[in-house]
């Protein structure tokens, strides 16, 4: 018997219905096709929509699946990628006019990945130009945050968050360099990792700064997000920092609850006066909710973290400009006046300051990695430290000022290179989601998702959306 | 990097640097910028500690940044 797909059915819930047949792969991407051209209007989530292709996508998969070749639960699923991914035949924009017209001849490693799992490609969303600038200074309108539009979804993987949280597609790859896949996660409630650096393949995917780089879903649960992680994990030797590892089944915790799992708290550096009380207060009850489920909450103290985002910024800056050099020298005027001056101030940081910063990004991971072997299983904090930010109150010229220290919730574990997702913990008085987040150790995805899923299960936070 | 008094040296420093000619409204912008990131090499210099680093185990943290302390 056929059933009608319902908004906000998961990636997870929609696969057993295209392998059982009761839906076809046709029917879901018409469903996605038809929120886009209904929602996005008033969401501006996607730059491309690739409506053609997802729907010849979709017609190839129903026939796979009609005659016995059923992939696995990406089979016939639509899915978006933040504009930074190569995709042949495929406007690859970065958001930015140096790229508004360029069309690549090779497609990225995550995205034939997702190809060859069976995933419908629905289009390319919208992020900040090159995933660094302004939200306002390229080509397209900037992606509006589905449960406010005067606010922001975060960035940079922001029309992947919020094409989610619109119900625009089942699952989004997005990008994180210091926290580019969690903060869209967290604003805009649905889910989000990054994994342990290496472990994705960032070949074709537009570099930002790549001792830093990890590709990764976002999607609507925790389950979807694992599954998904499952498609797009595993060496390559195209990626110069891609790990040989083996790679788990990121769904087999799933269900094995948190009890006994100890979780470090650091108090002083993750909860202190800087964040927002509704985000303080959704994410103590959410530590609540795990001892309740039998974890044991550790006192954790890593001072080292303080310094995260300062060799995060030098770093970046650094290793930006020498991606943009030739481009930012030959044609600025073509960069937003916010990434031409971040880009170009990467030629007068000097080699000392450089590896200075990755010396002390070495003690950063050194001191979170060693709490994660000898003190705790996981590390929680907010994702991010306020409930959101309004197009309004954007200042692009205050960047390092509202950033340095402790302001920022997610670097540090990016500068740990360790995984970390973020999962919705609630909302704020205005209405705003709010986010915990997980960290684990490095290539322990499994306990990380295992955690996530717990929590979320305990709650309602992800089955809530906006209306729109 | 270092603390840059004026403008005019800023300006001086972007030439140097072989970034062109930029107009002030550009350079005030970028100069913003730049002061920020001379207090994160400040900072980043406090924390420096040879005794933490030997010379046979210094690793420049990009090259497998999550093998060190795992």
């Amino acid at each position: 018997m056929k059933v009608a797909l319902k908004p906000y059915t998961t990636l997870a819930e929609t696969a057993d219905l295209i392998r059982t047949r009761e839906v076809s792969p046709v029917e879901v991407v018409e469903t996605h096709l038809e929120r886009i051209a209904e929602i996005d209007p008033k969401i501006n989530a996607f730059i491309t929509v690739t409506a053609e292709q997802a729907r010849e996508g979709a017609k190839a998969a129903e026939a796979e699946i009609a005659a016995g070749k059923y992939r696995g639960p990406l089979h016939g699923i639509p899915f978006s990628l933040k504009d930074m991914y190569f995709t042949e035949g495929v406007l690859t924009s970065a958001h930015s006019f140096v790229l508004e017209h360029f069309i690549p001849n090779v497609t990225a490693t995550p995205v034939t990945k997702m190809y060859e799992a069976g995933a419908v490609l629905l289009g390319k969303c919208a992020t900040m130009e090159f995933a660094t600038g302004a939200v306002t200074e390229g080509p397209w309108p900037p992606a509006k945050n589905p449960w406010n539009t005067d606010w922001t979804p975060a960035g940079s993987s922001s029309g992947s968050g919020a094409s989610l949280a619109a119900g625009m597609g089942l699952a989004s790859l997005g990008g994180d360099t210091g926290g580019s896949i969690r903060a869209p996660a967290a604003y805009c409630g649905v889910v989000g990792i990054r994994s342990t650096y290496g472990r994705v393949s960032r070949w074709g995917s537009v570099a930002l700064s790549w001792s830093q780089d990890v590709c990764g879903p976002l999607a609507m649960d925790v389950r979807d997000c694992a599954i998904i992680l499952n498609a797009v994990s595993g060496h390559d030797p195209k990626d110069a920092a891609s790990a040989k590892v083996p790679v788990p089944d990121f769904t087999s915790g799933l269900g094995a609850g948190v009890a006994g799992l100890r979780i470090g708290v650091d108090e002083e550096h993750f909860f202190h006066d800087g964040v927002h009380p509704d985000v303080k207060e959704n994410v103590e009850a959410a530590l609540k909710v795990l001892e309740g489920l039998g974890a044991i909450l550790v006192p954790l103290s890593l001072p080292m973290l303080d310094y995260a985002h300062d060799a995060q910024n030098i770093i970046h800056m650094s290793e930006t400009h020498t991606y943009h050099e030739q481009r930012i020298k030959t044609t600025p005027q073509l960069y937003g006046p916010t990434v031409r001056a971040y880009f170009r101030l990467g030629s007068m940081v000097t080699a000392p300051d450089y590896l200075n910063a990755q010396r002390v990004r070495n003690k950063v991971r050194n001191q979170m990695v060693r709490a994660l072997h000898d003190q705790v299983d996981l590390i929680a904090s907010p994702t991010m430290s306020q409930p959101g930010e309004k197009f309004a109150n954007l200042d692009t010229s205050k960047r390092f000022s509202n950033l340095t220290g402790r302001g920022n919730l997610t670097v540090p574990f990016s500068q740990a290179g360790v995984p970390a997702i973020s999962v919705p913990c609630g909302f704020s008085s205005e209405g705003l989601p709010t986010a915990l987040q997980l960290a684990g150790k490095p290539f322990d995805e499994v306990t990380v998702f295992r955690a996530a899923h717990a929590y979320e299960q305990a709650t309602e936070w992800h089955i809530m959306h906006p209306e729109l | 990097m270092k603390p840059i008094a004026t403008m005019d040296a800023f300006r001086e420093a972007t030439l140097e640097a072989g970034l062109g000619k930029m107009s002030d409204d550009e350079l005030a912008f970028m100069k913003n910028y730049y002061d920020g990131a001379v207090l994160m090499t400040v900072r980043i210099r406090e924390v420096i500690d040879l005794a933490d680093e030997p010379g046979t185990v210094f690793d420049a943290g990009y090259l497998a940044p999550v093998e060190a302390g795992s």
